[in-house]
């Protein structure tokens, strides 16, 4: 559905994405685009799209009307009803639209109709683009930071709403979050950025044994922990973390059966995004001689 | 090879267009400087004036000036609600990128501007019919004959469309809302000085000013268009001169704004 075989954008002189390798996701295909500020998500998303100028050679076999977008920031006229902006988009009255209906009941969004734009919530407007966007069903679906500008609990809710809605249709989605949680049950594969290059891209399940190995075991960054994990693999972590990578099953009852006898909280986890994430950055700047940040 | 598979279409798609029109008059409504400066504010320069100004005009000639006045007002109807309006507008669009967020919705650029335009010039329309409903009645002016009337009319839409023409380009290449609605009010007041549309006739300008308002089509509809509204014969050439030169200003600022903008994309 989409090929890259390469890709470069610059703004300037400033090169935003180098994409060197092939890259390619299939119908039906579930993507998480990773990386930090400035590591070129968006403006990947945006050359695929057309909407900014790009070398090389790259491709969405679908036509543009079957695409749908949820960028970062959507606005609409300030003084529009919102049921005007639904119906505009969609082209037919609300009457005339049961999925939409059932859009606007799925995300509890019925009393917004009767407003204009401007009188919504930063939630409320994420809510309106997502319902024109699912309502579109269309093959394709990019949402690029769908719930930033979002508390913690709006975005909990509004990822599960995505997540249920997703889980019953064969749509592909390129999905860009800084919000690793938010991904872990929503996309398959994670498509990892930093400074416009690709530092890995593969089945999230992959990408976890390739750089933290069958499980990871994390614990508080305490000192006094440290004797107790001498002899495992220790991965790079968050600075609040000790993340410990265990190889196969015995090595993880060993530690576990270890932190237990020293009442030690810990957490298991066979698919951790974020500590996947630090640990193939780790491994890409030793292959590509670059300075940690 | 760094294409999308194919565009999508222009054509109106499932009754959207019908939909964008309605959503466009929303958008006009909304903001209260196109129904004022399009609806009412001619009404009220043309009251204004005919009861100040033109109250030193003998009466033997009163009724003609009132009706000159009237018909020169007729002009700040398209001005100011397509020129005016749709240039702050859309500029004010462009810099949060709305239209951007709708033709990723499939509404392209192409549909989204005929959308526009079908509305502008639907309330064009609406506010022409109450400015002529309540001004010729009320101040007495000369009945029109009907060809005078469908050709005082014409030149209103077409300068609509040139005008509209001409802010759609202006908001394109600058894409913000203060310097766009800076550039448009400060157009908009010197048509309206040198279409001698503030009282004061462009006849009376002085030397190099006149000959600028003389290119512009305001002027000819202030000073000559009361003949045509009552069907006296009346040399077209000089206005439509200056209808074309407009129209040729209009559309190279608004066709060199869309090839400026491909090569900058968002």
């Amino acid at each position: 559905m989409i090929n890259i075989t390469n890709l470069r954008v610059r703004y300037g002189e400033t090169v935003a994405v180098d994409l060197r390798e092939a890259i390619r996701i299939e119908r039906g295909e579930r993507i998480g685009i990773i990386g930090s500020n400035g590591a070129g998500k968006t403006s990947l998303v945006n050359a695929l799209l057309g909407l900014i100028p790009a070398e090389g050679r790259f491709q969405i076999n679908v036509p543009r009307s079957e695409i749908g977008v949820h960028m970062q920031n959507n606005a609409y006229a300030e003084t529009m009803p919102v049921r005007a902006i639904i119906e505009t988009v969609l082209g037919a009255s609300l009457r005339r639209l049961p999925l939409v209906q059932e859009l606007i009941h799925f995300f509890n969004f019925e009393e917004s109709l009767g407003k204009t734009y401007r009188r919504l919530s930063g939630g409320q407007k994420q809510r309106l683009t997502l319902i024109m966007v699912l309502a579109m069903e269309q093959p394709l679906v990019f949402f690029d930071e769908v719930t930033s500008g979002l508390d913690y609990e709006t975005r909990q809710r509004l990822i599960d709403k995505l997540i249920s809605w997703y889980d019953e249709r064969e749509t592909t989605l390129v999905m860009i979050s800084h919000y690793y949680e938010e991904l872990e049950n929503l996309v398959d594969r994670i498509l990892y950025l930093e400074q416009g290059q690709l530092v890995a891209f593969g089945e999230k399940r992959e990408l976890f044994q390739r750089y933290c190995g069958q499980t990871i075991i994390t614990l508080a960054n305490d000192p006094e922990y440290l004797p107790l994990i001498t002899g495992f693999d220790r991965l790079v972590s968050p600075e609040h973390l000790l993340a410990v990578s265990c190889g196969n099953s015995e090595a993880e009852a060993r530690l576990t059966e270890r932190l237990r006898e020293h009442n030690i909280d810990y957490r298991r986890s066979s698919s951790d995004i974020e500590i996947m994430s630090i640990n193939a950055l780790a491994t890409w700047r030793r292959q590509n001689g670059k300075e940690s940040a | 090879m760094n294409t999308i598979a194919a565009k999508a279409t222009t054509t109106p798609r499932n009754g959207r267009f019908r939909w964008l029109v309605r959503y466009e008059l929303f958008n006009l409504f909304g903001v209260i400087y196109v129904p004022f400066f399009g609806l009412v504010f001619p009404l009220l320069m043309s009251f204004l004036l005919a009861n100040t100004a033109l109250l030193e005009v003998p009466a033997a000639f009163r009724q003609e000036a009132v009706s000159r006045l009237v018909l020169s007002m007729l002009q700040m109807v398209p001005l100011a609600a397509i020129f005016l309006g749709h240039g702050a507008l859309y500029s004010q669009e462009q810099e949060k990128q709305v239209p951007l967020r709708l033709e990723l919705f499939g509404l392209t650029p192409t549909l989204q501007m005929l959308a526009k335009m079908t509305s502008q010039i639907i309330f064009m329309t609406f506010a022409l019919a109450v400015n002529l409903g309540i001004l010729i009645p009320s101040l007495n002016v000369l009945r029109p004959t009907p060809a005078g009337f469908s050709i005082v009319l014409l030149s209103m839409y077409l300068m609509a469309v040139i005008l509209f023409m001409l802010a759609h380009g202006i908001a394109n290449w600058i894409r913000k809302f203060g310097p766009t609605y800076a550039i448009v009010m400060l157009l908009y007041f010197a048509f309206m000085i040198l279409g001698g549309m503030m009282g004061m006739s462009s006849s009376k300008l002085p030397g190099p000013v006149r000959f600028v308002a003389e290119l512009l089509p305001y002027h000819y509809i202030t000073e000559d268009f009361l003949d045509v509204w009552q069907g006296k014969s009346y040399n077209f050439a000089p206005f439509i001169q200056a209808m074309l030169l407009l129209t040729a200003v209009s559309a190279l600022v608004m066709v060199s704004s869309f090839i400026y903008r491909r090569h900058r994309s968002l």
